[in-house]
């Protein structure tokens, strides 16, 4: 485990370099909220802004979209994708073989450091757009923050479990983006643009019990909607499915690794 | 001549990277199917909002979908003929320019069109799905080739005039970036829900209300000739302006002295 501590550790240091990348990320974050409260605000105001729809008030619906965004923006995935999928085509992933340490886990624990490393700049940036714009959503109490943190945390690490595993997929295909794509786009249309309440009822017992839920829906309705209730509810889905997604990217990266020869290395 | 030139320069290079990328036969296809399936979500999205509002002021399905047609063109036109426009910063900031400098053609042209993103294949095809989709009269399907040739051409430009900032600025291409999302993000979503400010950006500093905006609202939607021939006016405009800035970063840059050649 401690090894895993260091490469956290160095791989934060590391992002020190990325921080002109991450305030310009930042930016294009704020432009992607700014459309976002364009859009809300004109459905809401066109229906009356004291509206509620599907159980969300505008200021509701803003702060979930924003920590939407919020995830979607620190827990880039096509990078993990990415940059497995390279390793595997260029056969480069054989330096690391040898290393102490397991691929899969080392690969997590990286895009792990750097989540949390522009987090430290978006999340400020997410509080100031929700706040600023639509005020505070009128469940919000403080004792909320430090629950709400913490699902966010799992959220990027369930994120980085899944998309290291579509990264593996590059084993099997030359190129693992295409899988990336579709996951994330599930993950957007699913998760990140409406709450769960919006999609048909038939619908929502298969969201709620996907790895989407506990990546998106779960911790964006918490900050909207928050209820210790609800935080138990997320907090058990994030880590069962972390546990599991772990289990098979541990069995898919031991069963992968074999093909690594046909490579040349 | 020299036009007749180029353009055969870049179909040449077009028909190369294409080659290049057909190498791997499953991978080109997938991301090309993918690129499909991805714009087609999208469409989900907007169903599920208009489940929820009529209309966007006067937007309703169609005229959505019309913006993200042509959105999706002018996208897959600029990263199929021009992918090389959008690294130019990491061309520069390897010192890689070289290669291009020594050729006998025209410098930025030769970046611009030395790659292409077999992906954007699948946004080209995706216009005219999405055209199926919405039932579209017969001339949308051939009105909406120009105008996304000229829309690719405009983003192409918008986005090589802020790579430039990279000559002078170490990660200049990151300013190109936020660009460059800004034109594809602000571009999708009906012009209508955006305030004045925004709509005075998208007509000024970052034109893309000359991408998708103008030809929908006025040749799509309503006609007129002025809003038409003002964007084609304002896509030379920054065409040269794209030519010039790089002309004056060139001077700024220097060589890593790095040995490379192009297959």
């Amino acid at each position: 485990m401690n090894k895993y501590f260091g490469v956290f550790k160095t791989s934060f240091k590391q992002e020190k370099d990325t921080l002109f990348d991450t305030v310009m990320r930042a930016i294009t974050f704020f432009i992607i909220m700014y459309i976002f409260l364009q859009l809300w605000g004109y459905i809401y105001g066109e229906n009356g802004t004291s509206q509620v729809i599907n159980g969300y008030s505008l200021p509701q619906m803003i702060w979930y979209l924003t920590i939407g965004e919020l995830i979607t923006f620190t827990a880039k995935h096509s990078q993990i994708t990415r940059a497995i999928s390279k390793e595997i085509i260029s056969g480069s992933i054989a330096y690391k073989l040898n290393k102490p340490y397991n691929y899969y886990l080392y690969n997590i624990t990286t895009f792990m450091a750097k989540s949390c490393f522009a987090l430290i700049f978006m999340l400020p940036v997410a509080v100031l757009i929700g706040g600023v714009f639509v005020g505070f959503p009128s469940t919000f109490v403080v004792a909320q923050i430090l629950p709400c943190i913490i699902s966010i945390l799992l959220s990027h690490l369930l994120n980085w479990c899944l998309f290291a595993i579509v990264g593996l997929l590059g084993f099997w295909c030359q190129d693992a983006s295409p899988f990336d794509w579709i996951v994330s786009k599930f993950l957007m249309l699913l998760g990140m643009f409406f709450p769960i309440e919006f999609f048909p009822s038939w619908l929502q017992p298969a969201i709620r019990y996907s790895p989407i839920y506990s990546i998106m829906s779960g911790p964006a309705s918490l900050v909207a909607n928050f209820s210790w209730e609800l935080f138990g509810q997320v907090i058990l889905s994030q880590i069962v499915w972390i546990v599991i997604l772990i289990l098979i990217g541990l069995g898919l990266y031991n069963i992968g690794k074999r093909k690594v020869v046909s490579n040349g290395g | 001549m020299a036009v007749r030139s180029n353009i055969a320069f870049i179909f040449k290079n077009l028909k190369l990277n294409l080659q290049k990328q057909a190498q791997y036969k499953t991978a080109f296809v997938m991301q090309i199917v993918m690129m499909i399936l991805n714009n087609l979500t999208f469409i989900i999205q907007w169903i599920i909002v208009f489940s929820i509002t009529k209309s966007i002021g006067g937007y309703g399905f169609r005229e959505v979908i019309l913006l993200w047609a042509i959105s999706a063109g002018a996208y897959g036109v600029a990263h199929l003929f021009f992918e090389g426009a959008f690294h130019i910063d990491e061309v520069i900031y390897e010192g890689k320019l070289d290669v291009y400098l020594t050729q006998p053609k025209n410098v930025l042209i030769s970046l611009c069109s030395s790659e292409s993103r077999a992906s954007a294949i699948g946004d080209i095809l995706y216009v005219f799905i999405a055209l199926l989709i919405i039932k579209a009269t017969w001339w949308w399907f051939l009105a909406i080739i120009p105008v996304c040739l000229v829309g690719g051409i405009l983003y192409t430009a918008i986005v090589v005039c802020f790579q430039n900032i990279a000559f002078y600025v170490k990660r200049g291409g990151a300013v190109a970036n936020v660009v460059d999302s800004a034109i594809t993000m602000f571009s999708n979503y009906p012009p209508v829900i955006f305030n004045f400010v925004a709509k005075l950006i998208l007509f000024t500093v970052i034109p893309a209300g000359f991408i998708v905006f103008v030809p929908a609202q006025y040749l799509f939607l309503g006609f007129n000739i002025w809003w038409l021939l003002g964007t084609i006016g304002v896509t030379i405009l920054i065409t040269i302006l794209a030519f010039l800035l790089f002309k004056l970063g060139l001077r700024r840059y220097n060589s890593g002295n790095l040995m490379g050649g192009r297959l």
